[in-house]
């Protein structure tokens, strides 16, 4: 059954390309659809419910990812099964998920949010990456993060590198990842409010995490404070042990290899140019 | 002996462990609610972007 086209074309826009990447570091995994069976959840184990929106469970060495929890008002509609290492993904969809157009049945697009990040944490979390909660600017051909919390500023900083046109991979998630020894931030399709959702990469040379100010300034910082910061802003499993310590590995990794910065700046068009200056410096 | 006084010297002063407590945003980097479904556009085609709360008429 083919997915209608109208509930992936604009969530991915220019993720969607026409050939399969087969170069270093790329990672391919296949989805299959299936809306004949759906799994019976009841006899396993549950490892997380965020009361609201999702749950896991698991079984054997599968996990069951259910678009539903035990509070939650609505049944569910969605179940993806998966391993550690998802090559391979299976979601089971209700009839209602389907939809008739011109005469054609059609699936909606499962993977969206949440079930879309929570793939990719999984999927990285194997192979030295992570989805860091930050936005990505370019400077002279290399990449840096802006890592912060939601109200950090990452939006308003966005906008002002934007503004004096400089390119952005992402105004609120990234992807980082270690390929040949090297550091890489990635651009996502999970832009924040600034709409800036690059499908590009850069190499990774800085990361500053910022603080609003009354003005700009820049403090070198320990890997042990680095990490204090990074960790709430890195999408680490907390409920899962296994797949937690592959993040937490690379984000040790990352850290120590990649400089780490406080950046306190004062919500104007004067951070760009300082920064800009602190990095060619 | 003035070698060993040499290695001492270079060794960085001793810090006593220390248990720091780092306050975490689950709700903001595990997808956990609604309204940290990303993207404008998805939020202004779909809903909220959830699955279920596309299908479901709202979140």
């Amino acid at each position: 059954m083919p997915v209608n086209p109208e509930t992936y074309s604009k969530t991915y826009g220019p993720f969607i390309t026409e050939t399969i990447s087969s170069g270093e570091g790329s990672v391919n995994i296949d989805l299959d659809i299936d809306i004949n069976e759906f799994p019976d959840i009841r006899n396993m184990t549950k490892i997380f419910d965020t009361m609201e929106l999702w749950s896991m469970f698991s079984s054997g060495d599968e996990y069951f990812w259910v678009d539903a929890t035990e509070s939650s008002p609505r049944e569910s509609a969605c179940i993806a099964r998966f391993q550690n290492r998802p090559d391979r993904v299976a979601v089971y969809c209700r009839e209602r998920l389907t939809s008739e157009t011109n005469g054609q049945k059609m699936i909606n697009n499962p993977f969206v949010h949440p079930l879309d990040q929570l793939l990719m944490m999984y999927a990285l979390a194997e192979r030295e990456g992570a989805i860091l909660h930050a936005c990505a600017v370019e400077l002279d051909g290399k990449g840096f993060l802006l890592p912060g919390r939601s109200g950090a500023g990452k939006t308003t900083i966005s906008q002002l590198f934007a503004a004096r046109g400089h390119k952005l991979l992402s105004d609120d998630r990234v992807v980082a990842r270690k390929i040949k020894n090297e550091f890489y931030a990635f651009g996502t399709p999970w832009a924040g409010d600034a709409g800036i959702a690059e499908n590009r990469k850069l190499p990774l040379k800085g990361i500053f995490f910022i603080r609003q100010s009354s003005g700009n300034r820049i403090e070198k910082i320990k890997p042990s404070a680095a990490a204090e910061r990074l960790m709430p802003i890195a999408s680490i499993p907390w409920f899962d042990e296994k797949t937690m310590s592959g993040v937490l590995s690379f984000c040790e990794d990352l850290i120590l290899h990649v400089p780490a910065y406080e950046l306190y700046f004062k919500p104007d068009t004067e951070v760009v140019d300082f920064l800009d200056k602190f990095i060619s410096a | 002996m003035m070698d060993n006084k040499k290695e001492v010297n270079s060794k960085l002063p001793y810090e006593k462990p220390a248990l720091r407590t780092i306050q975490l945003a689950a709700e903001e980097v595990l997808v956990t609610k609604c309204k940290q479904a990303p993207s404008v556009h998805i939020r202004s085609s779909f809903g909220c972007g959830a699955i279920s709360c596309n299908q479901m008429g709202g979140s």
